[in-house]
Order: C-alpha cells, then structure tokens, then sequence
C-alpha cells in the first residue's frame, strides 16, 4: 500500500498516542524505526527537572537530530513535556562557548579587561596561580567552589573529593542549597536519612494527593498528567492544591486553597490537631516508632548576624535544637492551632480546612503530599518539611503504597549528585557528614588519605559564600553548571559586588555566556548533557545513566574533565601542612592527580569500547584522554560508602547494570531496587520482625516537632505594600540559559511577566500589557503587566518568573533563609509597583 | 523551514468539558483528534509547517480552558519534502 510520508508520520502520532491512552485505534507501527534512517537512538535521562523521564536520543552523523519520549521507561511511559521535546536543541545554542576566556588588557590578565580567547594551558596556569595565592595568604577557607545539582553523579563526586580532600577546603556548595536544602534538613531531622520513603508508583495507589506548593502542572508536567490520569479515573480520589495565588494545579483541584504566605505553617499544625482531637491517631503506629521533640522557636532569618532581625531572635545561634516531650504535650502544643483561628490566619475558608483536614484524617483515605518551592524556598522551610511529616506519622500513612510525603526535585540530579556525594559544605558522600569524626575517618580510608585530611568545620553555605566572597574572605572561586548570579538573592547588595571584588578571582565553567559568566574573570567552555558519559538520580532515589552521544564544539570539556585535569598542577606539598603529608610519605612529591584519580581504586578499569546491547559503539572523551574508564573507576569508589559506610541505606548496584536498566532505585539490594522504604515486605533492610523502622535513627524511631506558626522575614507594609513570589513557568527552566536559547521555546515565552490580581493594577493606574515598576528595598526592575493567564494571585501578592536574564528579578529577592537549612525564602518579600 | 511537522499529543480533559474541549482543538488550525474516552483523555494529531508553530500550538492546547494536562507522545520533524514512501501499515 502507498502511504504518502505524512500520512505515514501521521498515522504514527496518532497511534503512539493512542497507546498512551490506552485507547486501540489501529496497529502501531515502531514509531522510532519511522523517524528515518541512519539516525541511532539511544536512551538518556531528560536534562530538565527532578523527574527524571527518559528520552531516546536520535544521533545522525555527530549531531543529535531528535529525542522523544521513551516507551519503556517507568517514569514517562514514551510521555514528553514541552521542553523535553526540544531537547535535541539545547547543546546548539548559536553563542555556544568554545575556548576559554579570560579578562586582559594589553595581554596581561586584568579584572577590569575585555574577554579574550586563551589556551586551556594558559588557563588553568592562572587558575592555580591564584589557587595556590589564596591558600598560601589566608588557607583553605579562602577558596570556595559553587556547583550543581546538573553535574553528573561522577562530577559532583570529584568536585567532593578534589575540595574536601585534597584542597582541605569544605567551601564547597551545589545550587540545590537553593532549591532542596529544606527537603534535606527536614529528612535528616525527622528520619536521620535523606530523600524520600515512597517512589512515582505512589501516583497509581493514591486515594487523594496533596499539593503544598507546588505548581506540578507546569514544573513536572509528565508527573502531572499521572495524577491527572489517576484523578479521571479513580472514583474517590480527590486532589487539594494549596498555593499562595492560583495556578494551572486549581483547574483540577477539588480542594482549592489559596493561604495567606507563611501561614502554611499553622495550617499544618490545625491538620496535626484536628487528626488528635477527631480521635484518628494511630497509636499502634506513634507508639512503636515515633518520638516527639519540641523545635526550638524564633529562630531568626538567616541574614547577616548585624541585622536587627538577628539581633532579636532567641534562638539563632541554635535553630535545630530540640528537647523531649510527651505526647500529651504535643497534643497541648497544637491545640492552639484550632480551626477557627487559623483560618483567621490563613484566609482559608473553614470549610476547605475542614476538608483538606479529613483527606489525612480518614483512615480510609490513603493520601500522598508533593511539595517543591513552596516549602523549601521559606524561611521555615526545615519546619515545613517536619510539620508535614507529623501528619504522615500521627496517621501512619507513610512508607506503604499510595501513602506518603514526597518531596519533588527542581533539578536533574539534585539528589543523585548533589545530595548523594557529598557536595554540600556539611557533607559527605552517602549521607555522612563533616563534623562526624568517624564519618570523616572512614571516607579518608576509603579515598586512601592520612588521618585528618578532611576538615571537620563546615565550610560556607550558598548565601555565605557570596557575603563572604563580598568581604573578601573568598578570594579564589570557581562556578560551575549553575548560574547563580542570576539565581542567587539579594544580587546587588551581595552577589555582584562579591564577584567584582577587586581581590577575588571568579572562574565560571558553563556552555553559555550566562549572566553568571559575563560577571567572572575567566570562562571555560563547558561540555554538555549528551557530550559526556553520564549519571543522574530523580526524586524517587532512580539512578540512571546514558552514554555520550556526540562531541562536544570547539575546545569545550566536560566539567569532569575541567576537574580532574585541575588536580594536577598542585603538588601535595603546596596544598596540605607537613604533618599531614608526614603520615603518608609516599604521597610526597605527588601531585593532587596522582593521590586523588590515579589512585589505584579510580584508575582500576582499563581503556575499552562502550557500546550498546545493538552493538552501536560511542565515545568515550574522558577514557580516551585519561586512558582509563574514569567514570567507572569513581562511580565504583563512591559505591563502596553505601555498601560499606557507617550508614546503611544507600547501597548502589555495579556499574554496568546502570548501562543496561532504565535506572535502579537504591536501595539496591542483591541487584533488587527498593520501592517503598522503612517497611517490612518492601524494604529488606527493616530488621527481622518489625514492620517498619526509620532506621536512619540509632532507636529506628521518627522525629513529630512541635515547631510554631512564625512570621515571614519581610512583610508587606504601607511602602512596599505587596508580596513578591518568584518561580518558573512551563516553557522555561530555571535561569533560562538552555531554553531561552530554543527558538520555539523563546518564541512561547519570550519575556517575563508580572502576574497580578486586576484590582491591585486598577489602583495603580496600570493594565495588563503595560510595563510597571517593580520595586523593594534592595532593587529594581521594570517588566509587564498580566492581569489574565495561568496565574491568577489574589490581591495583595504578584507573581513573576526568574528565568528572563534581561528583568533580573533576584536585584528585588531578599537573602532571607531557613535558619536550618541556609536555602533562601525567594517566594516571599515585599514590593511596590508603581506605573514607569 | 518547511516539511512535516507533527506531534501526537494526549490530553487530559476535566469529563464534563469533553465536548468543548473537542471541538475547540478541532476549530484550531491543524489539530485533529482521532480518539477520546469518557474518562476525559484525547488523542490528538497536531501537525504544522514549522516547529515553532508546532510548539505554540501545543503550549495553546495545554493553556485551553478545561483542558488538565497535555503530554507529548510522538513527534516527528524533517525539513525534506514530504515525498512518497512505500510503507505496509
């Protein structure tokens, strides 16, 4: 039969998709095989957000030409989002970078001089120039790292191991500090181990799912047509959506909340009390595995220690600490949270709080929370995350199919690399930490170091590093595969002076000339997602890996590739005291390279052909250039913390699995993955004979806080008399560097825009289309006006994207974070707007 | 940048907005939808001269009233004519 080609194409789409619905319209034909010949595909994790959907990646002569949803993979089931579907477009950005730059006038580097293109060799030698000063003057504290919860599993490995080990230097921060840091404090608090309990599958056992802030339409949307799907069809099932303004998730939901910003917190202690006072705590459950602690209270903002708004906080030189208490005193604790005065509070409707209240309440109703920015990006956050543990833990819906609390991921590999290898100030790999000695002992035998290498101070969190790159503490730093100028608060008061201080050297790795890039002294030219070996980790603790596809342009290098070569120009003996090397003389004379890769452990695996299960075979750049499978030899050193570290929980499978599996979740147990955690029959590492243990805590029991309802740090008043909230929209991630270089992506939407309610304009001479100023004590910007559209905020509060690098909206944010935490509350400060 | 541009896309429709959810997609330039089911998901074909197009008529289907969600399954693009080929679906 003849088909014309479109036709042909057509009739693919429409079968596909009818697969996916489940719908039987006619015989499918292979829809990859259609897309033509000559194109290989292979699979590799989605560049975007926390999901993790897999994609097929159509590669035809050294370009990647397609990508679409992968059918066999468990999280996307061959679905694919807006943005996913332009992935093929991201690495070809028309100003990709391709050799390094460095700012110099006359031919001599110069802070103050043009970009000019220079060798890799030429770079680097700066680089440690100024490393190698700044350790000399003032010591390990004086360099500082900022990268991200995008580096592969491998890069953030290395990036650990190359600060913390062998620079001594703890001044090391992912991005993620932004984004999940809340999430991590709130499970290490509750549970003594990151990341959540439950898995997606929770989507398809649900009988009511919770958003608390979390506009999972437009962030997650593959996630999002699961729960929708789930909703259709499911009787009982219902959906509550609360956010601070109404969003795309309120088109579905059928409890509606929009709260008065912060009062969040009081809602979920009304929801911890009306489960006590309607009778419906699980007493066998909170019994056998709970504790209750009183959190300490008013505990300031994570601002500088000079603000007055430290000065008179009680508690901020100890925001995590706690004390006993009983169940009854819980019960007392909460009860202050009764329903007619916290919906004074929040502004909710009793009726909505009564209903959102029944959904945990029921013992019938199995319930899974989902938050993102909502409550991470707070100045309670760490509570926020503790509170709606509470309720999980009162009802014991928790650890078990379709119930559970479920933090979602902003970023591809905030949880993989980020959270997993160690890359915050406080950590080490597989949830160890620095200021534990034997956690610091065992990671110095296992990267073969002498006794005392690794600091055991932390070193400077996200918002600290650029108060002290301000100072001058910092002097020597190095950003990459994030673009925290744009992304980080308060960027004309701390972030930009810091970086154009006089006496610092800032370095940015990135594929793009980003905000970030154009603000440092040198550049290196980054290679990106599918140029590179790599691992990521999604939300639901999925490790998955792909293979390089094509090369990257120019000079560009992989960041693994920056890092590792970086280690060689440092001799042991300019970088570590004398009575370190003296335990370890035979590390004298060697360089960083030398002790930290070729190591006899990450240098262990020979130079050989990766290939696919078709026999396809695919580059290598970083094998080739070091003469062995680096990727394999770190990925197998950081899996010997989960199989034989002092916590256990985070054991990883062999490599190779991960080149064969759409991604494992860990637990990985005899080559099994972990579904749900914490319970017996799911989890095989619950002791023999109890049905459930967080064993995370030494007496496997979680943590119930009695943490109060605390106002935010920045308020609306007459002056700046609204709330800002900042955050993303669908077609944009993040600061935009990769898909504001996507025509269509750009195209869909191009600038950012002012979401406001059509009174608050009217009062203020303005209407949707026009541009106002935004303003708040720290900046300004001018941007249009929305008064329609998919965010609908209510009086009182406007709502703008960050991702448009030309109206910069963290000029406006405040560098306010959860105490505990250190991850800044960018949804809350106030502004005034007013007609340009 | 001419060719064919189509994407299979499934959407989510709240039940009781079906009907005008089918008949809004179908009134939109090149989108034909091929099946739907009570629950409230339909499949749909757009298809467009050129990516750009495509993407705006797919993020127009997503921002629909009563639409829920709005995923892509399929899409194919090539910027060659549009020729004959012998095919045995």
């Amino acid at each position: 039969m003849k088909l014309s080609r479109r036709e042909f194409v057509r009739a693919n789409a429409a079968a596909a998709t009818a697969a996916a619905a489940g719908v039987s319209l006619l015989q499918a034909p292979d829809a990859v095989a259609a897309n033509g010949d000559n194109i290989r595909w292979d699979k590799a994790p989605c560049r975007f957000c926390g999901t993790g959907c897999s994609v097929l990646v159509g590669t035809r002569e050294g370009r990647i030409v397609a990508t679409q949803g992968d059918p066999d993979a468990p999280v996307n089931r061959g679905l694919n989002c807006i943005k996913g579907y332009f992935l093929a477009k991201i690495q070809y950005g028309e100003d990709r970078l391709k050799q390094p730059l460095l700012r110099m006038t006359n031919g001599e580097y110069d802070k103050n001089g043009e970009f000019t293109p220079i060798s890799w060799d030429a770079a680097f030698d700066i680089m440690a120039d100024k490393w190698k000063a700044a350790l000399r003057d003032k010591g390990p504290t004086a360099i500082g790292m900022f990268g991200s919860g995008q580096w592969t599993v491998w890069e953030g490995y290395a990036a650990s191991k190359l600060y913390k080990a062998g620079f001594r230097s703890n001044n090391l921060e992912p991005n993620a500090r932004h984004c999940m840091a809340s999430a991590v404090a709130g499970f290490i608090r509750t549970f003594g181990a990151d990341e959540p309990m439950g898995v997606y599958d929770d989507l398809e056992h649900a009988d009511a799912f919770v958003l608390w802030g979390s506009n999972m339409a437009e962030m997650h949307p593959i996630l999002w047509s699961r729960l929708t799907d789930r909703r259709l069809t499911h009787d009982r099932c219902k959906v509550a959506v609360l956010s601070t303004f109404k969003n795309r998730n309120f088109d579905l939901a059928d409890i509606p909340i929009v709260f008065r910003p912060q009062t969040d917190l009081a809602i979920l202690n009304y929801i911890a009390h009306h489960i006590i006072e309607s009778g419906k705590v699980n007493k066998d459950f909170v019994g056998k595995h709970v504790n209750f602690l009183r959190g300490n209270a008013d505990i300031g903002y994570g601002l500088r220690p000079e603000d007055p708004r430290e000065k008179a906080a009680a508690n901020a030189d100890n925001a995590g600490g706690s004390q006993p208490m009983t169940f009854e005193e819980y019960a007392k604790f909460v009860a202050d949270y009764d329903l007619d005065s916290v919906a004074k509070l929040s502004g909710v409707p009793k009726k909505e709080l009564l209903a959102l209240a029944e959904l945990y309440a029921d013992p019938d109703t199995k319930v899974v929370s989902y938050w993102t920015m909502g409550f991470n990006q707070h100045t309670r956050g760490t509570w926020c995350n503790n509170l709606v543990y509470n309720i999980h833990l009162l009802t014991g819906k928790i650890s078990e199919p379709g119930n559970g609390p479920f933090s979602l991921t902003g970023q591809p590999s905030a949880c993989g690399t980020a959270r997993e290898v160690g890359t915050f100030a406080h950590r080490l790999p597989a949830d160890l930490v620095v200021k534990n000695e034997a956690h610091r002992t065992f990671s110095e035998e296992v990267w073969k170091l002498p006794k005392g290498t690794i600091p055991g101070k932390p070193g400077y969190h996200a918002v600290l590093q650029n108060r002290m790159l301000k100072d001058g503490k910092i002097n020597a730093y190095w950003v990459m595969c994030n673009n925290n100028m744009q992304a980080a608060p308060n960027m004309n008061e701390e972030t930009f002076p810091g970086y154009r201080n006089p006496d610092n050297f800032i370095v940015v790795s990135d594929p793009y000339p980003t905000v970030t890039a154009m603000a440092a002294d040198l550049i290196l030219p980054t290679a990106m997602w599918a140029e590179k070996e790599g691992a990521y980790g999604n939300a639901e603790r999925r490790t998955q890996f792909w293979r390089q596809q094509v090369k990257a342009p120019g000079e560009a290098r992989s960041d693994l590739w920056q890092l590792v070569e970086f280690s060689r120009r440092f001799k042991v003996e300019e970088v570590w005291p004398e009575e370190l090397i003296a335990k370890k003389p035979g590390y004298r004379g060697k360089t960083l390279y030398d002790v930290l890769f070729a190591n006899g452990q990450v240098d262990k695996f020979p130079k050989q052909a990766v290939t696919d299960a078709a026999g396809a075979v695919y580059d290598n750049d970083e094998m080739e250039h070091f003469g062995y499978y680096l990727q394999k030899g770190l990925y197998e050193e950081y899996r010997i913390f989960g199989l034989k570290g002092p916590k256990k929980g985070h054991e990883l499978a062999e490599f190779d699995a991960y080149h064969r599996t759409r991604g494992l979740r860990w637990p990985v147990i005899d080559g099994k993955e972990t579904l749900w955690r914490y319970r017996s029959g799911y989890d095989p590492l619950v002791a023999a004979g109890k049905d459930v243990e967080f064993y995370g805590k030494p007496d496997g029991r979680a943590a119930i806080f009695a943490l109060p309802y605390e106002p935010a740090a920045e308020e609306p008043d007459d002056e700046y008399d609204l709330w800002l909230c900042t955050g993303r929209v669908l077609e944009h991630w993040h600061s935009g560097s990769m898909t504001q270089r996507v025509p269509e992506l750009y195209r869909a939407y191009p600038d950012a825009l002012l979401y406001m309610h059509p009174e608050d304009a009217k009062k203020r001479g303005l209407r949707r289309g026009v541009a106002a100023k935004l303003q708040t004590r720290r900046g300004e910007i001018t941007i249009q006006v929305e008064t329609r559209g998919r965010n609908r905020p209510p009086e009182g509060l406007v709502y703008a994207p960050w991702f448009d690098a030309r109206r910069l909206l963290n000029k406006l944010t405040l560098d306010a974070t959860c105490p505990i935490s250190k991850e800044t509350d960018y949804k809350k400060c106030a502004v005034k707007v007013t007609r340009t | 940048m001419s060719g064919i541009h189509v994407g299979g896309v499934l959407v989510h429709a709240r039940p009781e907005c079906l009907d005008r959810v089918r008949s809004q997609l179908e009134s939109a330039p090149g989108i034909e939808v091929f099946a739907e089911t009570p629950e409230g998901r339909l499949v749909t074909v757009i298809e467009r001269p050129t990516t750009g197009e495509l993407a705006d008529a797919f993020t127009h289907t997503q921002n629909m009233a009563g639409v829920l969600s709005a995923s892509l399954v399929y899409h194919y693009s090539d910027t060659q004519d549009a020729g004959e080929q012998e095919t045995t679906s």
